[in-house]
């Protein structure tokens, strides 16, 4: 076990980003109203470099810190750098998209590093306490930040509601981990698997299922996604963008984490919960994105369904699955990341317009957008040779790897009714007639964005899929050969 | 050795980057791009042809290691049964930008949505990868997507979602038996040309991947009952596109078909040979009489494809059957032909119906009559065409349905009521005939004009070829028949 | 039974049960307030289990920080904001046979749960507490050393609330009054008193 000093110099990057948090903090508030354009910056800067320093200290072997409280292992680099990279290029969005409408605080980029101190927290936590206090510092910045425009009913509707929601989640999760803790004695995954593996009773089932309710809450899978649409319509759009995917991703690995880690020896148990959340996601995502005109409505349900396709991979409880499922997650955020900026670019002169058939004439009035716009839409849905489809390929295969044939075929028929929503999108933008009026061209920020993400997507990108799956897999063998 | 394989499968896709990048360029230079281009493909083609094909397994392999730790790459090749389809792909495609040149709505994208697909039908026809095969199968999805809805007429958005939706829940299951496949195989390879050789599934699992494949390859065939897509995509899509989804498209499934169901799953394809030949009778029959019914003569060329289609069912299901391999082979030969001529005989149908309705805006046949008189080129060109279509002698498809009715009177007699389907057909296209282009003339289309040289160099070598298979095949049949002979299942 | 146990047993269940009748109260008492002072009950009584099990200053905190500044402040809040409680739980007899549903496979899992529990050997390993270790001196021992993570994440999720609520509320448009605590102390009698001979029978 590691001193206390070595423990803090593991967590290096977690300090700087304190550091800097605190300290721009202080300099927005004297600074006053000129400084919150650059202030914002530096953090996407902060935000950039510590994802650098990230990948710059992987540790040789997993590191266990503060008595096992954290791990430093190749998944926590792995969920660090993907957060971190995400919240920076959310901010990034946010910026250029505040910036034009004079709403920029210096706390808007505050919030958003704290937000991402507490993703790294939940990516590397092997403690039900640590766990819990990294989600509560992502999900309380969460909830000032879909309510941070306060001059607009909607923001603030969305922002109480994802709070009442998300605690009571957090009620549930707690209820679990304390029902984990009484029955295997321990707050650390060590000592949990310990217990599990001396005898696995009643009570850590129903712990390990009010875990799980209380994450999926956070992932917005089904049934308990109902927060998701009312939250992503009303937050402002550059909110919607950063919550759709840095903290997903974070959720996600910590729930691949603490059912690999510690429960796999109970796998039976809590895979048929995961595969039914996972089932109920995909219907619900999809069924519910078809019935919807609003763009950023669709996207949420759009979300609910993707994190269906997650499940799928964490269902499977195979080192194949894991990698899988990074895979997945990376893509699913470099589109999901690249639909935003287009959604962000949808502003015509009298301001943001939301809807689907907004997006109509797309195609003749700014066709490179229209075509990021596509490519995107066909990575969502699955469609080759982009590149989202090798994330949907890559469940399917671990899905068939755990024997769970049926919940593959029951993905890629819900993969069709999927497609249906995107073609839907693709359709407006191509064949539609155009309305009067054109949108404003597109900032730099944006279609930097869209254009990087569109060309990751493509199969030009071929040297980028290799090179993730090469990752995810080191990843993925790491935990199973460690766990 | 110059990678030609490669070359001629990523050429249209080079041009079409370079159209893009090229947007001031004016509707003829665009035009000139697209025929430039798909030229130069069909001459690379040509060059494979002249390469030729060994006696046993894939010749040109070309091979890129992309993801050795799952055993994916990019891997192509041909054999005699994927050749003769390549060129038929290119010289479809040559024909239908000579054709297309009018196109004045959006050329810029109509050139590159068009090379985007020629490179997805080539790459369809050579990839050895399962993978690269997939990916390829649904690019040409997407493109055609585009064309139908962008390009197409009245009903256009319903058809082209329609096709859309219906193409990619029937090839889902195909990439589930591939997953399959991979799993089965040891060590996990998506190498087509291994998984042919030791067939890596076996009993219960072989089954639910040959049905899987069935699925996938039916719907795009298309077979009764899943056929539903291709009326409303025919009649809908623009002549060139009706062109490439009848003539290089369909034959995405029953290449399939032969490919993947029949050299990678044989036991449980020889296992449930009786219900696809039943498939393939039902669908060729069915084929017959729905097009007997029709009215617009789009939709008709449309149904006669599914009659086609099933005769090429029953030739594969007939060599799957066969224990002689005599047999086996004439009914691979017979079906790999079929496919073909189809390509050729439809392909020429398809253009007059399009040269027809550019003339008439109308493609109900009760409004025409007469046409022969007005038009005579046209009106031969179309009845030498029909003639071939229902199976004369001399002509491109009699020598392939004989070949697979021959087979099958010596596999399976029942199945030779598949016959009867000539019969309707050669009744409903002399009615056909008789309607349009005999009878009185009407006053409205007395000033219509015959074939423009662009036209007639669009038809000229199709008719030359539906006469060249019809007289002399063994050209053709050659190559096809060195490598059924010598498959091994 | 010996004295010994029997009354820490008999307190611990009049301390159990009255937390489980307070709580209950809480939900179902009709006026707010009530619940509020219930709500109070209930946390004195865990504070006295605290007690029971040798925590008093956990005990304490639990009363300092719960009963007297969370409920003091949930009572201000239920008594200035004007709530129509009755219009709130109109709700409550169309859900009640859901809520009554999930209520009962609740509480069945539950007992199921307290059938199966056992005491796992990891707690009776636990060191007891000692008399000469006093509680806060326990407590900082961990508190800083082995859960110094925890208290530090702790305290960044507390500035991550504070700065929330600052967002949130603190306006910074023009016509808003507003505090300025600078010139209310320098105020003097001088400022704010004006000296008016009022006329008779004329008013201002």
């Amino acid at each position: 076990m590691a001193d206390f000093g070595s423990n803090m110099a593991a967590l290096l990057p977690e300090i700087i980003l304190v550091i800097s948090g605190l300290v721009l903090l202080l300099v927005g508030a004297f600074a006053g109203k000129k400084a919150v354009p650059a202030i914002n910056l530096t953090i996407v800067g902060i935000l950039l470099l510590v994802a650098v320093l990230v990948l710059l200290r992987i540790p040789d072997a997993a590191l266990s810190l503060f008595d096992g409280a954290l791990r430093l292992d190749a998944l926590a680099v792995f969920g660090k750098f993907a957060a971190l990279l995400a919240s920076a290029l959310g901010l990034w969005l946010a910026y250029g998209y505040l910036k034009t409408d004079k709403r920029l605080t210096t706390e808007f980029g505050v919030l958003i590093l704290f937000a991402a101190l507490g993703m790294m927290i939940m990516v590397s936590a092997t403690d039900l306490l640590a766990l819990y206090v990294g989600i509560e510092m992502q999900s309380l910045a969460l909830y000032v930040l879909a309510a941070s425009n306060r001059d607009s009913l909607r923001s603030s509707e969305s922002g109480l509601k994802y709070f009442v929601l998300g605690a009571l989640s957090s009620g549930l999760l707690l209820y679990g981990a304390s029902l984990i803790y009484g029955f295997s004695g321990s707050l650390r995954f060590e000592g949990i698997a310990a217990a599990i593996a001396n005898d696995a009773s009643v009570g850590l089932v129903v712990g390990i299922v009010f875990l799980l309710s209380g994450l999926a809450f956070k992932i917005s899978a089904a049934p308990f996604h109902m927060w998701t649409p009312d939250v992503y319509e009303g937050a402002p759009t550059p909110v919607t963008a950063f919550f759709s995917v840095a903290p997903k991703i974070a959720a996600v690995i910590l729930i691949a984490r603490i059912l690999f880690d510690p429960f796999l020896q109970m796998l039976a148990d809590w895979q048929q919960v995961v595969i039914a959340i996972s089932v109920l996601s995909m219907v619900v995502g999809y069924l519910g994105a078809i019935m919807q005109r609003n763009i950023k409505r669709m996207m949420a349900y759009s979300s609910i369904a993707n994190m269906g396709y997650a499940l799928i991979a964490i269902a499977s409880g195979t080192a194949g699955g894991l990698s899988g499922l990074l895979i997945y997650m990376v893509l699913y955020a470099i589109t999901t990341l690249g639909i935003f900026a287009c959604i962000l670019a949808m502003r015509r002169a009298e301001g943001m317009v939301e809807q689907m058939d907004d997006l109509a004439g797309l195609s003749r009035s700014q066709p490179a957008l229209a075509i990021g716009l596509t490519i995107l839409l066909f990575s969502v849905a699955g469609i080759p040779p982009i590149a989202g489809f090798f994330g949907k390929y890559f469940i399917f295969l671990a899905a068939m790897q755990a024997n769970l044939l049926w919940l593959a075929i029951f993905g890629a028929v819900a993969s069709v009714i999927g497609a249906f929503v995107y073609i839907r999108v693709v359709k407006i933008i191509w064949f539609d007639e155009p309305p009067q009026q054109d949108f404003v061209p597109v900032s730099r920020v944006q279609a930097i964005l869209v254009a990087s993400s569109a060309t990751l997507m493509l199969p030009a990108a071929i040297w980028f899929l290799p090179a993730l799956y090469e990752w995810s897999e080191i990843v993925a063998l790491s935990l199973f050969a460690g766990g | 050795m110059l990678p030609i394989v490669s070359i001629t499968i990523f050429l249209p896709l080079v041009g079409a980057l370079a159209v893009m990048t090229m947007r001031k360029l004016p509707r003829q230079g665009v035009h000139a791009i697209g025929i430039g281009i798909s030229g130069l493909t069909l001459i690379g083609t040509i060059f494979m042809w002249m390469r030729g094909v060994e006696a046993s397994g894939f010749s040109q392999v070309e091979q890129i290691n992309w993801m050795p730790s799952i055993g994916a790459a990019y891997r192509v090749g041909v054999d005699g049964i994927s050749l003769p389809l390549v060129l038929l792909t290119s010289l479809l495609f040559f024909l239908t930008f000579i054709f297309s040149a009018k196109v004045k709505d959006r050329p810029h994208a109509f050139v590159v949505l068009m090379l985007m697909l020629e490179t997805a039908a080539l790459g369809t026809f050579t990839a050895l990868d399962a993978i690269l095969f997939y990916v390829f199968f649904e690019v040409s999805l997407v493109s055609m997507y585009f064309m139908i809805a962008g390009w197409g007429h009245e009903d256009r958005q319903r058809a082209a979602l329609m096709f859309f939706i219906y193409t990619l829940l029937g090839s889902l299951p195909l990439l589930l038996a591939i997953l399959g496949l991979y799993l089965g195989s040891d060590p996990n390879t998506f190498d087509m040309r291994q998984w042919i050789e030791n067939p890596p599934l076996s009993g219960m699992a072989a089954m639910l991947a040959l049905i899987a494949m069935l699925f996938t390859f039916a719907v795009k065939i298309p077979v009764f009952p899943v056929h539903t897509w291709l009326p409303a995509a025919h009649v809908q899509a623009p002549a060139a596109g009706s062109v490439i989804l009848a003539g290089v498209m369909l034959k995405f499934g029953t290449y399939g078909l032969v490919r993947f169901s029949l050299q990678m799953t044989p036991d449980a394809f020889r296992e449930a040979g009786q219900i696809v030949l039943a498939f393939g009778v039902v669908a060729a029959l069915y084929g017959a009489f729905a097009a007997l019914a029709q009215k617009d003569i789009k939709r008709l060329i449309a149904y006669t494809s599914v009659n086609h289609m099933g005769y090429v069912v029953i030739g594969v299901a007939i060599a799957a059957l066969a224990t002689d391999p005599a047999i086996r082979a004439t009914a691979l030969d017979g079906s790999v032909l079929q496919m073909v001529s189809h390509g050729l005989v439809t392909g020429a149908l398809f253009f007059m119906v399009g040269m027809l309705q550019d003339r008439t805006k109308t493609r109900d046949m009760e409004k025409l009559g007469g046409l022969l008189a007005v038009t005579p080129v046209l009106g031969w060109s179309f009845i030498l065409a029909a003639f071939a279509s229902l199976g004369l002698p001399g002509l491109a498809h009699f020598p392939a349905e004989f070949q697979i009715f021959l087979a099958t009177l010596r596999v399976e007699p029942w199945a030779i009521i598949a016959i009867l389907g000539i019969v309707i057909t050669a009744g409903l296209y002399l009615l056909a005939i008789g309607k349009v282009f005999l009878g009185e003339t009407s006053e409205k289309w007395a000033q219509m004009k015959d074939l423009e040289l662009r036209e007639a160099l669009t038809l000229a070598p199709l008719l030359f070829l539906i006469i060249a298979v019809g007289v002399a095949p063994f050209w053709i049949l050659d190559m096809i028949h060195k490598t059924t002979v010598a498959l091994q299942f | 039974m010996e004295i010994e146990t029997l009354l820490p047993a008999l307190a611990f269940y009049l301390f159990a049960g009255v937390a489980v009748i307070s709580a209950l109260m809480v939900v179902i008492a009709r006026n707010p307030v009530r619940s509020v002072l219930f709500l109070i009950m209930t946390f004195f009584s865990a504070a006295a289990l605290f007690v029971m099990l040798g925590a008093e200053f956990l005990a304490l905190l639990l009363i300092v920080v719960y009963v007297g500044a969370v409920a003091v402040l949930f009572l201000f809040v239920v008594m200035m904001l004007d709530v129509d409680f009755v219009e709130l739980k109109q709700g409550f007899a169309e859900y009640l046979p859901l809520g009554a549903l999930l209520s009962f496979v609740l509480a069945v899992e539950l007992i199921i749960l307290g059938a199966t529990f056992r005491i796992p050997k990891e707690f009776v390993a636990q060191t007891p507490i000692t008399a000469d270790v006093s509680n806060i001196e326990a407590f900082g021992r961990v508190l800083y050393t082995d859960y110094a993570f925890f208290f530090e994440a702790a305290g960044l999720i507390l500035l991550v609330a504070m700065i929330g609520a600052i967002l949130l509320t603190l306006s910074t448009k023009k016509d808003v009054k507003r505090q300025k605590v600078c010139e209310q102390v320098s105020r003097t009698p001088k400022d704010g008193l004006k000296r008016v001979d009022v006329k008779p029978g004329e008013g201002i």
